[in-house]
């Protein structure tokens, strides 16, 4: 890889041991996957983590970096605001960061996290990532708090994956021929294209025959959420919407699909049947779930079904709202209607009534429910319900409606 | 003396050796390796339907060998966790490596190869010898002869 002087002299240590290090992973990074250089990176998201152990590694890793006096050098840094470790707020403010709400994956729903077309980006999870990536038209690859961190602090990131223009063509056709009604859909037919791909991170699929009018933000979130389930593919075209795709000849530049895949009413009725149970009452129907946080339009839509009713009291009913959603919530009274008919919001709330804290896991579903032996639980998006399939746990997929009506009457429906 | 030697691209890391634990599935440690919440010792996979080829095992002390990352992004830190009591494999071999699983062999310091000229999932099963040197891109298997003959007589008992 070729450095600049400056670059090599970071390197060296002679601007302080914090940046020789930041450096070091770089440069290893891009050795490891061939980069010709650094690219300066724009902006930066900052997710430390969960540890069991306090305090983490991963804490103790950017504290000492910061204890060298290190400041980052990239021009926009967003840390967490509601980071499960409060000394992490402190540590990132060391270095100066600025903070969002982040939430799980809601970075989407902040307009000011959002990167430029164009730019280079070191970003966070597979969501995240496939966000800025397919419809901001920005530059990413997924990278852990490490590369995260070194970014942030030398202003740079090596260049291979997606930040490279051409890894990011389409590769396989997917042609949606299917009304898409709502989220739980979008979230349907993301998990019917990673299923379809398997476990190909370079994979880059393109998705036709979908027109902007019938698309909102929030269903391109719940499809950035899902598409990564089985692998880790963080980089899809939607023709039409996504800027480097305006066309089904942009999308792959004029190549050919490696293949074609039909998305018709009879491959998304399948993920809902993967997802379905004989039982006829769940344990826990939970909106939002791993890894996928609430949306607005999903809050007033279970307002407007639940306002001045009870839900059963048979099993929970949880909302995993978090963030700028809940802010916004609380504010505008939505919270306050979904409480007076019986729904939690946040997994802490219906712990807490079991007796059970356990605060900094309170948005994931699994810990609850292992702890509880919940062995059905609904959601109203696919990717929980692959994640919960997976812990030996029952996943049912539902729209919002039909969690609604699940909740009201009881009972499960077929 | 190894008997196969695979050849693949410059790694991170420099030169280990140890007993291989062949994983067939793509690895996330954060969904993979559920007792890290209750129990920092051994980390052992507990996941029966997304890494069954694993289950109930521990990468401690193994060259751990499967195909690559998931998104997973706090796989790193499971594994800084685990470090500080030395439950960390030896080694690291993929198909091809995710960029979580890269930075993370970096920082606990641990040799990692992919792109080798030969798929190490098929060469490469649980119990072989094998011995890494990630500056030449080399992994050199030593086959586990008891657990191969084992193999071959049920077979043929098979047939």
């Amino acid at each position: 890889m070729r450095l600049t002087k400056d670059e090599r002299k970071m390197l060296a240590g002679e601007d302080g041991e914090g940046y020789r290090r930041a450096m070091e992973v770089l440069v290893r990074m891009g050795e490891f996957y061939d980069a010709r250089r650094l690219v300066p990176v724009s902006m930066a998201i900052l997710v430390i983590g969960y540890s069991p152990r306090h305090p983490s590694m991963a804490s103790e890793w950017v504290k000492e970096i910061a204890d060298f006096g290190t400041t980052f050098k990239c021009p926009l840094t967003l840390a967490r605001l509601d980071a499960p470790n409060p000394a992490d707020f402190e540590l990132n403010k060391r270095l100066g960061a600025k903070f969002a709400y982040q939430g799980a994956w809601g970075q989407a729903r902040n307009l000011f996290c959002i990167p430029v077309y164009g730019q280079h980006v070191a970003a966070d999870g597979t969501a995240v990532t496939h966000y800025v990536n397919s419809y901001i038209g920005a530059r990413a690859n997924t990278e852990d708090f490490i590369g995260q961190y070194s970014a942030a602090i030398v202003g740079k990131t090596p260049e291979y994956g997606f930040h490279l223009p051409e890894n990011r063509v389409g590769k396989t056709l997917f042609d949606v021929k299917v009304e898409l009604k709502d989220e739980t859909d979008w979230s349907a037919l993301g998990y019917y294209i990673s299923k379809t791909l398997g476990k190909h991170y370079w994979d880059v699929p393109v998705i036709n025959g979908v027109h902007p009018a019938d698309v909102t933000n929030d269903d391109l979130v719940s499809i950035c959420s899902s598409i990564p389930s089985y692998g880790a593919c963080v980089h899809s075209l939607l023709v039409g919407i996504s800027p480097e795709a305006r066309t089904l000849e942009e999308a792959f530049r004029g190549k050919k699909p490696k293949e074609k895949f039909l998305v018709g009413r009879k491959e998304l009725k399948g993920v809902y049947e993967t997802f379905s149970t004989s039982k006829s009452k769940p344990d826990l129907i939970s909106i939002g779930g791993f890894g996928v946080n609430v949306s607005i339009e999903t809050m007033y839509t279970l307002a407007r079904l639940l306002e001045g009713k009870k839900i059963s009291t048979e099993f929970p009913m949880v909302v995993l709202v978090d963030g700028v959603v809940r802010t916004v919530c609380d504010k505008a009274g939505i919270s306050d209607i979904l409480r007076s008919a019986g729904v939690k919001l946040g997994m802490d709330e219906v712990l807490r009534e079991k007796g059970i804290s356990g605060a900094q896991f309170e948005n994931n579903p699994v810990v609850g429910a292992k702890r509880m032996g919940w062995n059905t639980l609904v959601f109203a998006d696919a990717k929980s319900c692959h994640y919960i399939g997976q812990q030996e746990i029952e996943p049912v997929l539902k729209h919002v409606d039909e969690c609604a009506r699940i909740a009201l009457t009881g009972k499960m429906e077929g | 003396m190894a008997n196969i030697v695979l050849k693949g691209h410059k790694g991170v890391g420099g030169i280990a050796e140890g007993e291989a634990l062949v994983c067939q599935e793509p690895i996330n440690l954060m969904a993979d390796t559920g007792n890290v919440w209750s129990d920092m010792g051994d980390v052992t996979f507990t996941n029966k339907v997304a890494t069954p080829s694993v289950y109930g095992k521990s990468f401690a002390g193994k060259v751990l060998v499967f195909p690559t990352g998931k998104g997973g992004i706090f796989s790193t830190n499971i594994m800084m966790d685990a470090a500080t009591v030395g439950s960390v494999p030896r080694a690291i071999i993929n198909v091809m490596a995710h960029p979580v699983w890269v930075t993370m062999a970096i920082i606990i310091d641990i040799p990692l190869v992919d792109r080798l000229n030969k798929n190490p999932c098929e060469v490469i099963e649980t119990g072989d010898w094998v011995r890494v040197d990630a500056q030449r891109g080399t992994v050199e298997v030593t086959k586990n002869e008891k657990q191969g003959r084992a193999g071959s007589e049920a077979k043929r008992r098979h047939r």
